[in-house]
């Protein structure tokens, strides 16, 4: 069971509490009719898929609704690291 | 050595001390005229209709673990072509269509059950979709059609109809053609079968890299050696963007976790294939007596090859819901397998950015049904440098055009 | 078997009986007793027969190791088709029943075939042949022929329930170790659970001879036990730790047995910082000649029905021991007065062990191995490599111990080969846990204490001393024999439930199924429901040694939960009917009752028809079809979503979503649109209104109220933080109804309003916040029926009062309560939208004629930029047409043949979306057809139910062209 303390709200949370949202901070250009259709397709379509370290982003839907980001190994499922929204997950950067 | 009756006889008679290796398990050589990655079912087919159907005997089939260890040994073994677009519904007809002749034409009996696969419909609007498929199946040629609720009480003695069931059963969507087909056996005989033609099945062998010049590849790195080679086919299924990644490119797929499991064996209970689009579950039983059940992908990405609990108290749970009497069963045991998912839960068959790499993938959680269709267009393929008509509107380049194949709506889950 | 029970001995209460019957016949047992101990006593032999051979099969072990005692049980609470005897406690009137064997166990009619059949039946023998004329000739006689007891219809009366905790220090196992372990922490003030699967704790001290701390050993456990208990330590009994899962998260079983049987069962899911694994071990046979003979059974098997049950395997015993610990159950039997003869494969056993069992009065022969059990359905005696012969009714098999370390397995530690041990174990375990005792490959009880208890001080405990044990003889060495040298291997059983023989492991290996895990799919060994606990280990050393690697590069197959078979029911508890999906009732769901509703499952329990409006369906859709367009209909359209969007970005965030230009949607207005994903695909549609600059209602479909709220949060927070927007999802807090027909104002006004409900004043696609009856409204002029349309949202327990209210008013103007079936007919006559039938995974806003809006939209929305790629802008698009029929009624779900076909298989070009027939116009549909926005008056082929007709494509608009009726 994989287990996310979040950091909104603090709780623990065991993942039928939350919600998996895919890869976190992919980019949606800006500008989306100055792009060509290959970077449109590319941001629609196609997403890291590591074996390994993944930059992932959650929901703790059962709980306080927010949406944060993680870093977890999808091999181990191990949680690396989480934090709020409105930083940037690099692996570096995460205790 | 042939697999017969008489064959079978001899051996018993003289103690089975002369049956031949089903295969060889050969040294790999430092160059084929192509590479196989992956000793799957897709992998292996590839392989024997190179073979057969192209002539091209020099290959190699690459397997990191032990052959049929991946997708091909945990799926539930079910099997059915009942798509509706036409373009999917060819493919997989295509595939149903092999495994009916398979278990001779490999000389390996690969239990082919054609049982019947029954897709429950619950409220009007699923009525009203299996109307439109059962019409669109006939459009393709495809057999299906729509049961009423009394026939299906009649097939499955035990489903919940009358008790206030929370999905309640106005009828099914019945594929006669459709059932079961023992994994592993799928996956022997077409080693069995590619051995005998030549082609040197490698296990223990994983690719580490490529070499690569012009974007195309000219050996493939392995724990065993390093292979020169001037086509590459991959087929391996939820590690395919890892592939992808040491020969340069993205897929547009996420590898997922989807879980199986399976009850103690009882007597005969359930004789055909049954999927509720209420539960999201189905459940077939083998012959060995043990109820096999499988139902969503677990949600988060995993090369895990495990599955966390929630999703086993659902499938049980929706069992047990399906059918009461299920409660007195015993849960034997459960695992997972990777599945690659795409956007449209539609394969990904042909070429790649680089040039001699031919890609076959994202089959998502509708595999194993697929094998021989798969192999076959991967075959040729490779064997021609480009797709065949049949794969083409599977191409890589779709999602370019956004030109997408979703079955999504054709099957009660997600695939 | 040759079983009887002994005058003294064992932890029974021998003051009690208990009835139970087997196959019918009567026979009794003691408290304490499980169903195995309680047929050994009975002189129970073969309890069944092998699937493939229909060999006769007795008692092997004396637990859930047991791969023959397969057994169908009824209790007072109900029918298990598939228990091991050694896992049922026995009560009274149990019945317990054969499952395989036909007439009998005894007696079985297959088995002579088998017998003749069977060298022809090896491993894999199918995929050889049974391929013609075809597999499912022969599959019939083979699923008969296989499964244990058989499931019924009925649901057993056990209760359910479901757990959750944690701890700081998970103890499994109350064996010495595990109570070793939980003695170090006495007074840490951690919070321990600890977890047997026995009605007792103890483990092995139940039944082995030791003193520990100067008390027999079973005394010492329960003296921790108290302590334990008196501490607060929580103690769970009756449980399996069925599987381990990341996060430490743990699932037990918990079974509460009465004395009537199993009344319920309790799953608890557990969470625990640390673990102290100390499941113990089990012991494995040695493969020889005909070792599956009913009267063969485990050596420690043997020391556990002598020492806990009280109950002898035979008169004459012989054990068969590649080491030590055979000498246990020499002795063990001995003292019960059992003529024993040791066989001990070794050369040189040790003197200490010797000198004890001779002492004792045993037989011992050194350096020769059994060649050969014989007997038929009871062993009758044996012979040795040697040529001689023993005359014995039981023969105990020691091939050593093997660690039970599948949980620290489900957990990924990959088991390694021990040699000191002979036997697998996990050395890298994952973070938290602490393998100990016969676990971890420990053997004599003082390793096994001292283990232990330094697990309880790593996990936090605070005494410092280790208990004492004395033992009489040690457990010590071993020399491994994974198959004995003389003897059929084609009679030699590895895995019994399956019927692998070594010649089967052999053949695997000439045929190069080479891989630990090819041995077992190919050969099925370990697939049955013991899991290949006690044939595992022999079947790898034999692959072994037929391929000339050593047993760790074989390695083991993989562990995988539930360690034991666990209940379906049990982990499906309460998660059943509405426990399993939670039916959502309407407000007014007493009303709808009330007046005969049929209830259709759209996401919400909603009406489709009355039956106080007609004898049945149609009759009733007819009459509330006919007074929406004639007087007032009354709708319950509470599902549909409610979403407020507030703040001074409101119209800006909302904006981003719909393809329709909001920028310029007034305050009081409404617009009717559809959002997409942003591959330009729709997936949803409504009307929004403005009610002021800062506060905008989304009204997404019912099917979707929840997604689309979820959509708007997870773009608002993830995407556009920076806008001040708040996303208030209110569907549930409102209760709706929807008031349809030209009498629509009538009645609104009945229900006194406070503002002006007159046309001038409340036009066509406008919002009203006011009261009706003082009772807080929120009021939209919208039209899904084509009819003049109120649709009124009041707190939600309002809902009630305002269906019975506007339909006690509405009597005199003729109204009449509608269904979900009018409803979709009354707009399929308007050509109206029906999100996920008129649109399918590839419908885009051109293809349902938002073109033109799409393209006077200045900004940027989600799945605008889609609209240009390739597909998205094609030629060919199916696009969203009528139909009328031409010869023959069109149905829905009819496929659109291409042009110049008319018969199937044909390629098609579309398909009818929604059908009926309507009162006004007959019968009329939508349709989605390639291209068809410009073959308007065009006629096509329609294909449905194996019947081909003919349809005219038309604009979709089939009542009431000029919308005077909405505009009234």
């Amino acid at each position: 069971m994989i287990v996310i303390r979040c950091p909104y709200c603090g709780e623990q949370r065991q993942e039928e509490e939350l919600t998996f949202g895919g890869e976190a901070e992919i980019v949606r250009p800006l500008e989306p009719s100055e792009v060509n259709d290959e970077v449109w397709t590319e941001y629609l379509y196609f997403r890291d898929n590591p074996k390994g370290v993944n930059h992932e982003q959650w929901c703790c839907s059962a709980g306080c609704g927010q949406w944060f980001k993680v870093l977890r190994n999808t091999v181990s499922h191990d949680v690396l690291g989480v934090v709020t929204y409105d930083k940037i997950l690099k692996a570096e950067q995460v205790a | 050595m042939n697999y017969n009756v008489i064959n079978l006889l001899w051996q018993g008679l003289s103690g089975q001390k002369n049956w031949p290796q089903a295969w060889r398990s050969p040294e790999l050589k430092s160059r084929y005229d192509a590479v196989i990655i992956g000793g799957g079912g897709h992998g292996l087919a590839t392989a024997y209709y190179l073979a057969r159907e192209h002539g091209m005997t020099n290959i190699a089939v690459l397997e990191k673990g032990w052959i049929g260890g991946g997708n091909t040994g945990r799926n539930t073994t079910n099997v059915r072509s009942d798509y509706m677009f036409p373009e999917s519904a060819k493919m997989y007809n295509f595939a149903l269509k092999l495994y009916e002749t398979l278990g001779k034409d490999l000389n390996y009996n690969i239990m082919l059950s054609q049982r019947g696969w029954l897709t429950l419909i619950h409220d009007q609007h699923q009525m009203e979709g299996a109307r439109h498929k059962a019409n669109w199946l006939n459009c393709n040629g495809v057999d299906g059609q729509i049961i009423d609720k009394a026939r299906v009480e009649e097939m499955l003695p035990g489903l919940n109809v009358n008790d206030n069931p929370r999905f309640p059963v106005r009828g099914a969507f019945l594929q006669e053609r459709g059932g079961t087909i023992r994994h592993d056996a799928v996956a022997w005989g077409y080693a069995r079968a590619a051995d005998r033609l030549g082609v040197d099945i490698i296990q223990n062998c994983e690719v580490t890299g490529f070499d690569m010049a012009d974007d195309q590849i000219t050996a493939v790195n392995t724990s065993k050696g390093r292979v020169e080679t001037g086509k590459v086919g991959v087929a391996v299924a939820g590690h395919s963007g890892v592939i992808a990644e040491k020969a340069g490119f993205r897929l547009p797929i996420t590898s997922h976790c989807l879980q199986a499991m399976v009850s103690e064996p009882v007597k005969p209970f359930l004789d055909h294939v049954v999927i509720s689009p209420g539960t999201g579950v189905y459940i077939n039983q083998t012959q060995k007596g043990e109820m096999v059940m499988g139902g969503v992908l677990d949600h988060y990405n995993s090369y895990g090859q495990r599955g966390n609990f929630p999703t086993i108290e659902k499938v049980i749970s929706s069992a047990v819901e399906m059918f009461p009497g299920f409660s007195e069963l015993r849960l034997m045991r459960h695992w997972a397998g990777i599945v690659d998912i795409s956007p449209d839960s539609s394969p990904i068959l042909g070429q790649t950015p680089v040039s001699n790499m031919y890609i076959n993938c994202g089959w998502g959680t509708g595999g194993f049904k697929a094998i021989p269709a798969g192999g076959y267009l991967l075959a040729e393929t490779i064997a021609k440098g480009v797709a065949p008509e049949m794969a083409q509107p599977f191409g890589l380049n779709r999602f370019r055009d956004n030109r997408l194949v979703d079955e999504g709506a054709a099957a009660g889950i997600a695939h | 078997m040759s079983g009887f029970r002994l005058d003294k001995g064992g932890r029974i209460d021998r003051a009690r009986s208990l009835k139970f019957t087997f196959n019918g016949k009567q026979m009794a047992g003691h408290p304490g007793d499980t169903l195995a101990s309680a047929l050994l006593a009975n002189g129970v032999g073969a309890l069944g027969r092998s699937f493939k051979y229909h060999r006769p099969r007795g008692l092997y072990a004396a637990g859930v190791d047991d791969p023959n005692a397969m057994l169908e049980v009824t209790d007072a609470y109900g029918r298990e088709p598939g228990l091991r005897a050694g896992q049922v406690q026995l009560v009274d009137g149990l019945s317990a029943q054969s499952v395989t064997g036909w007439p009998s166990p005894a007696f079985d009619l297959v088995s002579g075939f088998t017998r003749f059949a069977s060298p022809f039946m090896s491993a894999g023998f199918y995929y050889k042949t049974l391929k013609w004329p075809n597999w499912s000739w022969y599959e019939e006689a083979i699923r008969k022929a296989a499964g244990f007891g058989t499931t019924s219809n009925t649901v057993d009366a056990r209760l359910r329930e479901q757990r959750h905790d944690t701890c700081d220090v998970l103890v499994i196992g109350s064996g010495p170790a595990g109570l070793a372990a939980v003695d170090a922490l006495k007074g840490s003030g951690r919070k321990v659970v600890l977890v047997d699967h026995a009605a007792c704790v103890g483990g092995a001290l139940r039944w082995e001879d030791a003193q520990i701390e100067g008390q027999f050993g079973a005394q010492w456990a329960d003296g921790v036990a108290q302590a334990f208990k008196a501490e607060g330590g929580q103690l769970l009994l009756n449980t399996f730790v069925t599987g381990a899962y990341e996060g430490n998260f743990f699932t037990l079983i918990e079974s509460r047995i009465d004395d009537t049987g199993l009344a319920a069962e309790r799953i608890w899911k557990l969470r625990a910082n640390q673990v102290v694994l100390a499941t113990g071990s089990v012991d494995r046979p040695l493969v020889c000649q005909n070792n599956d003979r009913p009267g063969v059974l485990l050596s420690a098997a043997a020391r556990q029905f002598i020492g806990e049950y009280g109950v002898a395997p035979g008169r004459s015993l012989s054990v068969f021991t590649n080491n030590d610990s055979g000498y246990l159950t020499a002795l063990a039997a001995l003292r019960a007065g059992i003529d024993t003869t040791v066989i001990d494969a070794r050369v040189q056993p040790s003197e200490a062990h010797l000198e004890a069992a001779r002492a004792a009065g045993a037989t011992i022969k050194t350096g020769v191995e059994v060649s050969n059990i014989k007997g038929g359905s009871r062993v009758k005696g044996l012979v040795l490599s040697d040529g001689g012969h023993v005359a014995c009714d039981a023969i105990a098999l020691a091939g050593g111990v093997t660690p039970i370390i599948h949980l620290a397995a489900h957990r990924g530690s990959k088991p390694s080969y021990n040699a000191e041990a002979a036997a697998f174990v996990c050395p890298r375990l994952p973070e938290g846990w602490f393998a100990v005792g016969a676990a971890s490959g420990a053997r004599e009880l003082s390793d096994v204490l001292a283990q232990g208890h330094a697990a309880g001080q790593s996990v936090g405990g605070t005494s410092t001393s280790v208990p004492v044990a004395k033992v009489e003889l040690s457990m010590g060495g071993i020399e491994p024999l994974w198959q004995a040298k003389t003897g059929n291997p084609k009679k030699m059983f590895v895995d019994l439930q399956n019927d692998v023989k070594a010649s089967d492991v052999a053949l695997a290996a000439r045929e190069n199924y080479v891989s630990v895990e090819h041995l077992k799919r190919y050969t099925t060994l370990g697939m049955g429901t013991d899991q290949g606990r006690t044939s595992n280990i022999n079947g790898i050393g034999i692959l072994a040694a037929q391929t000339g690697r050593n047993i760790d590069a074989v390695g083991t197959t993989t562990f995988r939960p539930p360690y034991t078979a666990t209940r379906m029911g049990a982990i499906a508890h309460h998660r059943q009917q509405d426990g399993f999906s939670p039916r959502r009732y309407l407000p007014g769901h007493a009303d709808h009752m009330a007046h005969g509703a049929d209830f259709e499952d759209f996401g919400w329990q909603r009406p489709d028809w009355y039956s106080d409006n007609g004898p049945n369906r149609e009759a009733a859709v007819d009459v509330e079809m006919h007074a929406v367009r004639n007087d007032v209909g009354v709708f319950d359209a509470s599902p549909l979503g409610k979403i407020e969007i507030a703040g001074p970005d409101a119209r800006a965030f909302i904006n981003r979503f719909y393809v329709s230009n909001l920028a310029t949607l007034k305050p009081g207005r409404i617009r009717y649109s559809v959002m997409c994903h942003d591959d330009g695909i729709i997936f949803d549609d409504g009307v929004v209104a403005c009610v002021d600059d800062n506060l905008f209602l989304s009204g997404p479909t019912s099917g979707n109220a929840e997604v689309v709220a979820g959509w708007y949060e997870q773009w608002r927070q993830t995407e556009w933080p920076d806008m001040k927007v708040a996303v208030a999802p209110v569907t549930s807090n409102w209760a709706a109804i929807a008031l349809a027909g030209p009498k629509a104002r009538d009645l609104l006004a009945s229900l006194e309003p406070d503002f002006d409900v007159s046309p001038e004043a409340f036009a066509h696609m406008r919002f009203v916040e006011g009261t009706l009856a003082g009772v807080p409204a929120r009021v939209a002029r919208v039209s899904f029926t084509g009819e003049l349309q109120y649709e009124i949202s009041v707190p939600a327990r309002y809902g009630q009062s305002l269906m019975e209210t506007a339909m006690g008013v509405g009597e005199t103007l003729g109204a009449k309560r509608i269904g979900m079936e009018a409803w979709l007919r009354l707009r399929l006559e308007k050509g109206y939208l029906h999100l996920g039938s008129d649109t399918n995974g590839r419908t885009t806003p051109h293809d349902i004629g938002m073109g033109g809006v799409v393209g006077k939209k200045p900004t940027d929305f989600i799945g605008k930029r889609a609209l240009s790629l390739p597909y998205n802008a094609s030629e060919n698009r199916e696009q969203l047409v009528g139909l009328k029929p031409v010869d023959q009624p069109i149905q829905i779900g009819a496929r659109v043949l291409a042009d110049g076909y008319d018969t199937v298989p044909a390629p098609s070009i579309g398909n009818v979306t929604s059908a009926c027939d309507s009162p006004s116009a007959g019968n009329i549909a939508m349709a989605l057809i390639e291209n068809g926005a410009v073959r308007m008056g065009e006629r096509v082929k329609i294909y449905a139910d194996g019947q081909v007709s003919e349809a005219e494509i038309c604009i979709p608009v089939f009542v009431d062209p000029k919308n005077e009726r909405l505009n009234a």
